[in-house]
């Protein structure tokens, strides 16, 4: 067969054939596909960095910090900067393995003491990032194994300062390998660092495997080369392991700032001094030489080559850049050993100058602080949070928790939509960021895309004013990130300052001596199945403008939800503000309102029930009655009738004197319902009337009232079936000492903007109001709670309460216990206190234990000198009988 | 008998007779393109700026070298072949020993400041030493037609794939089999020898470096599975080149506005991505423009070399096409995704003076192979 020109027609075909696959695959990318991967062209130039906003500070009554937020720094080293097993990274990250490897060890001492999770905390100076998984580190880790031995031997001059790099790491690794004590490993045992220079020549050529396994491992073989390459590999992965699980918690969780500081200062020292500096240094050195070495090999090359056995085009750019550090003047001097600069100064300058530190990160970030109180109450600043969270922090002033921006960390339903639309951008339940997942790995990796949020307390009540508003920084970025566009800088709004009207120094006292008084009352940790759970609160407010100075409550010492199980209840729970305690009736504190509703009503009410003789008046019963035709008794446990021959004979005055069951109970079945509604709304506690709304932000109170309460209406008249928090009665009592019922308010400003003041008017004759007034002065004086010096002295008006709760006992029975109430004010003549103290559980009543609380708490005012304002002027006091 | 006196005229065009001056033009014109588009994609770099004027030296200084060779003697053309062939082996071979290693490769001598990377050398010469070898070889004999050219093209191939430097090792078996086949090989024995070339590379693929088997992975996972997560690693050349290609649009961004290069995301954007930096700038439009203009070219050295009537002549100019060709669609086919990823310049196009100076040598025979005056001489012809 004969060629001829027809078989130049195939050609001619596959030319075709060529042209329209190609222009095919064109179509497919450039028009089908064209917005997706216009997309990720955006995505892979623009960057954004959150700018995380502080949140506000939380100031008390006297301008005293109680939180705010503090700046903390962060090295990082993002492996995704360095070109694959660039070997500077490899240092690196081997140095911060091993560095994180000796901490565990427990020669810094400080690591070793923390539990379990805590580590972190401390040891986070190893910050690389490993991103290519740990299956690219086994093979750069095989790849280091492999250098032949001859790479340790000091071969010349130029290559001394990366050998000795080399060798340092080395001998870090094998050490820590064989978890001898490294001093050890110089002496006869080992003698690895000698070793690099002291075996024949002609083992040159052995890997570091091959020389080192024996001796490290004790083994012979291959086996010992399989061991010491398991021993490394578990050490390190556990390294590994525990580096990701650092990092993740550096950038979420809140470390104590001191700590935190200190850490990262000595880290950022020690790892500029060894890892950093000394490489830089050397490579730096090498720039002089490059031009000599051109024709030859360069160094770099060489170096490049020994440890990879490659060299890529981007590695003469790095140089470049880490060159240009060294051309800076005013370069930050701690960088080398022995000269020292503050550490924001350091922070300044290489945050300022990112861009030439390709894989390096200065992260800022806020962490919240409690810097006042006293020991008791202030989060101290060091490792062990669990400890701290007492007092003001956790139960008052509340703690903060981060809102998780990671969909896989995050359990509430934005997540399914997040991972179903990855490029859809969301608004969280929050409503504080907005994001996008595409965004998310890079804003993960810088931390910033997750926030704090109020978690109990006022940091939660106060949390839309407290929290900022994060802003965002757009950047446009080159592939190694150094930026090369300017910047769109969405600045951080920083959350706003809100000054509490709490005294924090009156609050810990509070703290303090309910849980004295707890611990005499034997109560233990919150257990609705435990006969010794109970609970205490005393709110104290300014009568006049009804601030509240006082929330006291116990149990204080409530641990995170994150410490486990044992909690002891919900964190933000305060019984000033609601009772721990479905059932918190407020008893016969009720009375003095009842008496109110009553003489309003009835002018003397007195007259139209059936007079009380007490227990001890008659056999059986204190008082008789009939309601809807039937009788009723009732016993009155006032037990000394004080030489009177009726309970209310002397009026009405005398019946809250003696807290009167008998009379109240007619009482409230002749007002009815309404009538009690009527009593209680007047004074803010019940929930329909328009006084009981609390219009202050920070205050999440318990809806007052008996909405909802089954109890018959002769026991709803003494308190039974009536629930009100501490605070809701204080104010009460406020009201009845003044005559105007205040607003509760508790932040006295917002940025310094004051809150106004509200309250209203009571509208009832003082006639009224005295009777009530001077019933209230007997209580203290003749009454439930005379007896207590304090009270006297300080002039105090106010009426006690005890009802019945019947409690879980070891036994089959439910033992006797009580809500003990003590609420009033001082000084009766001209109110500037009032307060309300109650304990659940208590084993006696409303005088004995409540009105003693008061009185023991007076005396430590009196005793303390920065309290004692909060106390009558006793030169002008006058004893009353 | 007075002879005839000729014009100078005359003279000039009896020497360039059957030159293909429109090839030159078209190569020429396809050069300038490239110089552009070097220019788009270095021009932002500190360190490679001057790529691009160093490119257009080039394309001013090769043309004319080329002549020399178009107009060189056939006969010692045909003496050159065999000793250029066992040049390049020993260059191959010498290559392994005393190369510079870039990014892994051991594909480059470093002469002075000049880099020579003799692979690029090697395939204009096998097309030349294929020429030679089957010039006579008429017929369909499997063993001398098809087995001994293979064997020839092999022994460079495997030198070249140690280094390693795969994508020019395959680049070099169509031109085989195209001269294979217009040398007189039966089709269907050259199909035959592709599909078991084929199942020998599937059974040799767990030999390949690591490297190679992961851009081959990532290329399969494309259509097999979306898995993004090599796309920083083995997959990053690909994903990349996609994404300039795929963003361009149908218009393109513009001239020098080319953000995957601007922002240095185009890995080697000079030489083995070009035509990334090309659609990227100018759109569908554009990179189907350049496309038709390069495969115009290759359709236009087969019609040229259809012409020819002496063996020698076609051979060379079918293998001289088949180069060019095969070069288009591996060059095009990885920057858009539709082969694995491997590093092979456009010649012509793309930057580096070894691509353009075997573009160029190739060029120079394909010229020589169409000059009248040689046709003449030569015996071996088809009729």
């Amino acid at each position: 067969m004969r060629p001829g020109p027809s078989r130049f027609r195939i050609f001619f075909f596959l030319t075709v054939l060529v042209v329209v696959a190609l222009c095919a695959q064109l179509l497919d990318l450039q028009v089908r596909k064209r917005n997706v991967l216009a997309r990720e062209r955006i995505e892979n130039i623009l960057g954004a960095e959150f700018l995380a906003a502080p949140r506000g500070r939380i100031l008390a009554r006297d301008g005293s910090v109680l939180a705010e937020d503090q700046m903390r720094f962060e090295v990082a080293i993002h492996y995704r900067y360095f070109r694959r097993d660039h070997p500077l990274a490899l240092l690196l990250h081997f140095d911060a393995l091993t560095r994180w490897i000796r901490r565990e060890e427990g020669d810094s001492g400080l690591a070793r003491r923390l539990p379990e999770g805590l580590v972190p905390a401390v040891a986070e100076g190893a910050g690389l990032r490993y991103q290519d998984g740990l299956d690219r580190f086994d093979q750069a880790l095989d790849r280091w194994l492999a250098l032949p031995c001859s790479r340790l031997r000091r071969k010349g001059i130029r290559l001394q300062k990366a050998l000795s790099s080399l060798r340092f790491y080395t001998f870090r690794l094998l050490s820590q390998v064989v978890e001898q004590d490294q001093a050890a490993l110089y002496g006869r045992d080992y003698k690895i660092s000698t070793r690099f220079n002291s075996w024949p020549e002609d083992q040159d050529q052995q890997s570091i495997l091959e020389r080192f396994a024996v001796p490290l491992t004790g083994l012979e073989g291959t086996e010992a080369q399989v061991e010491l390459r398991e021993r490394l590999r578990r050490r390190l992965h556990e390294g590994h392991a525990n580096l990701e699980y650092l990092d993740r918690r550096l950038a979420l969780e809140p470390i104590p700032p001191k700590v935190s500081v200190f850490a990262r200062l000595d880290h950022w020292f020690e790892f500029h001094q060894t890892a950093l500096d000394g490489w830089l240094k050397a490579l730096a050195e090498k720039r002089a030489d490059r031009l000599r070495q051109r024709k030859k090999e360069t160094l770099g090359a060489w170096l490049h080559r020994l440890f990879l056995g490659e060299e890529r085009l981007e590695v003469p750019d790095l140089e470049a850049k880490i060159d240009r550090i060294y051309e800076i003047e005013d370069y930050p001097k701690p960088m080398f050993p022995g000269v020292s600069v503050s550490f924001d100064r350091i922070v300044a300058l290489i945050a300022g100058r990112q861009a030439l530190y390709p894989g390096f990160r200065i992260q800022e970030r806020y962490g919240r602080i409690y810097p006042s109180g006293t020991d008791e109450t202030r989060l101290r600043l060091g490792p062990y949070p669990g400890d701290l969270l007492k007092g003001l922090v956790p139960k008052v002033i509340g703690t903060v928790r981060t809102e998780w921006a990671d969909p896989s960390k995050r359990k509430d339903k934005e997540a399914p939509k997040l991972t179903a639309n990855p490029y859809q951008t969301i608004v969280d339940d929050y409503s504080f960021q907005r994001y996008s997942e595409k965004l998310l790995d890079y804003a993960w990796s810088m931390g910033r895309l997750s926030r704090r949020v109020g978690s109990s307390g006022f940091e939660k009540s106060l949390d839309r004013f407290l929290r900022g508003e994060n802003g965002l920084r757009s950047t446009v970025s080159d592939r190694r990130g150094i930026e090369v566009g300017m910047p769109n800088i969405n600045e951080a709004k920083p959350g706003r300052d809100v000054r509490i009207t709490l005294d924090w120094r009156l609050q810990t006292l509070g703290e303090q001596h309910l849980e004295l008084m707890a611990k005499e009352l034997e109560f233990g940790p919150y257990d609705a199945e435990s006969e010794h759970h109970g609970s205490a609160a005393l709110a104290i407010i300014d009568a006049r403008s009804g601030d509240v100075l006082c929330m006291a409550s116990f149990p204080r010492a409530i641990e995170l939800e994150f410490e486990g199980k044992q909690t002891w209840m919900p964190i933000a729970k305060n019984a000033c503000l609601d009772t721990p305690f479905r059932q918190g009736y407020i008893g016969s504190t009720i009375k003095p309102f009842m008496a109110i509703e009553g003489m309003l009503r009835f002018e003397n009410p007195l007259h139209l029930v059936e007079e009380c003789r007490g227990r001890n008046g008659r056999s059986g019963s204190g008082g008789r009655f009939y309601y809807q035709n039937r009788a009723f008794s009732i016993s009155c446990n006032q037990h000394v009738l004080r030489g009177l021959e009726l309970h209310c004979s002397e009026g009405i005055e005398n019946a809250i004197q003696e807290s009167c069951n008998a009379f109240f109970c007619q009482l409230g079945r002749l007002m009815g319902r309404e009538g009690l509604e009527s009593a209680l709304g007047r004074f803010g506690l019940f929930s329909g009337s328009p006084r009981s709304t609390t219009t202050d932000p920070g205050l999440r109170i318990l809806e007052p009232g008996f909405a909802g309460s089954t109890w018959p209406l002769n026991r709803m008249g003494i308190g039974y079936g009536v629930k009100a928090a501490p605070l809701q009665v204080a104010r009460a009592y406020a009201a009845l000492g003044t005559g105007r019922l205040p607003d509760l308010r508790l932040v006295e400003s917002i940025d310094g903007t004051v809150q106004p003041h509200g309250g209203s008017d009571l509208g009832i004759e003082d006639r009224i109001l005295s009777r009530v007034r001077a019933g209230l002065t007997r209580v203290v004086t003749r009454g439930t709670a005379n007896g207590h010096p304090w009270l006297s002295r300080t002039h105090t008006a106010g009426k006690t309460g005890t009802a019945i709760l019947w409690a879980p006992s070891p036994g089959p029975e439910l033992v006797k216990r009580y809500r003990s109430w003590f609420s009033g004010y001082y000084p009766r003549e001209d109110p500037t206190i009032a307060f309300s103290c109650v304990f659940f559980g208590a084993r006696s009543g409303g005088g004995k234990m409540a009105a003693r609380t008061i009185d023991s708490f007076l005396a430590r005012l009196d005793a303390d000198a920065r309290l004692r304002r909060y106390l009558p002027d006793f030169s002008r006091s006058r004893r009353v009988r | 008998m007075r002879l005839e006196r000729t014009s100078r005229w005359d003279r000039w065009k009896e020497f360039f007779a059957g030159f293909p001056f429109s090839i030159w033009i078209w190569a020429i014109l396809l050069g300038c393109i490239g110089v552009v588009f070097i220019h788009s994609a270095t021009f932002r770099i500190e360190e490679r700026i001057g790529m691009a004027s160093k490119q257009a030296m080039v394309l001013m200084v090769l043309p004319l070298l080329a002549l020399l060779l178009a107009f060189a003697k056939r006969r010692r053309i045909l003496d050159l072949a065999w000793p250029c062939y066992l040049l390049a082996l020993l260059a191959l071979a010498m290559l392994l020993m005393y190369g510079t290693t870039i990014n892994g490769a051991r594909r480059w001598f470093r002469l002075g400041g000049l880099s020579l990377q003799p692979s690029e050398f090697v395939k204009p010469i096998m097309i030349l030493v294929l020429a030679r070898y089957l010039r006579f070889e008429v017929g369909g004999r499997f063993v001398k037609g098809i087995l001994v050219p293979i064997g020839l093209t092999m022994i460079p191939m495997m030198l070249m794939v140690r280094q390693p430097d795969l994508g020019s090792a395959l680049a070099l078996l169509p031109v085989t089999f195209a001269m294979a086949y217009v040398g007189g090989a039966r089709g269907l024995s050259l199909v035959s020898l592709a599909l078991m070339g084929f199942l020998c590379f599937v059974v040799l693929f767990p030999s390949l470096h690591d490297y190679q088997k992961e851009r081959i992975v990532v290329w399969l996972d494309q259509w097999l599975t979306i898995d993004r997560s090599m796309d920083l690693g083995a997959g990053y050349h690909l994903h990349q080149s996609q994404i300039a290609v795929g963003s361009g649009g149908i218009f393109g961004d513009g001239l020098f506005q080319g953000m995957q290069s601007r922002f240095d995301y185009l890995p080697y954007r000079s030489t083995d991505f070009l035509f990334s930096v090309i659609a990227e700038e100018t759109g569908f439009v554009g990179s189907t423009i350049v496309i038709l203009l390069y495969s115009g070219f290759c359709l236009w050295i087969f019609r040229l070399g259809s012409t020819i009537r002496d063996r020698f002549g076609r051979l060379i100019a079918v293998g001289v096409g088949t180069y060019f060709l095969t070069h288009l669609w591996i060059h095009v086919g990885v920057t858009t995704g539709l082969l694995p990823t491997t590093g092979l310049p456009l010649p012509l196009l793309s930057f580096g003076r070894s691509s353009a100076s075997a573009a160029w040598l190739a060029l120079g025979l394909l010229g020589h192979a169409l000059l009248q005056r040689e046709r003449n001489l030569s015996r071996d012809r088809y009729l």
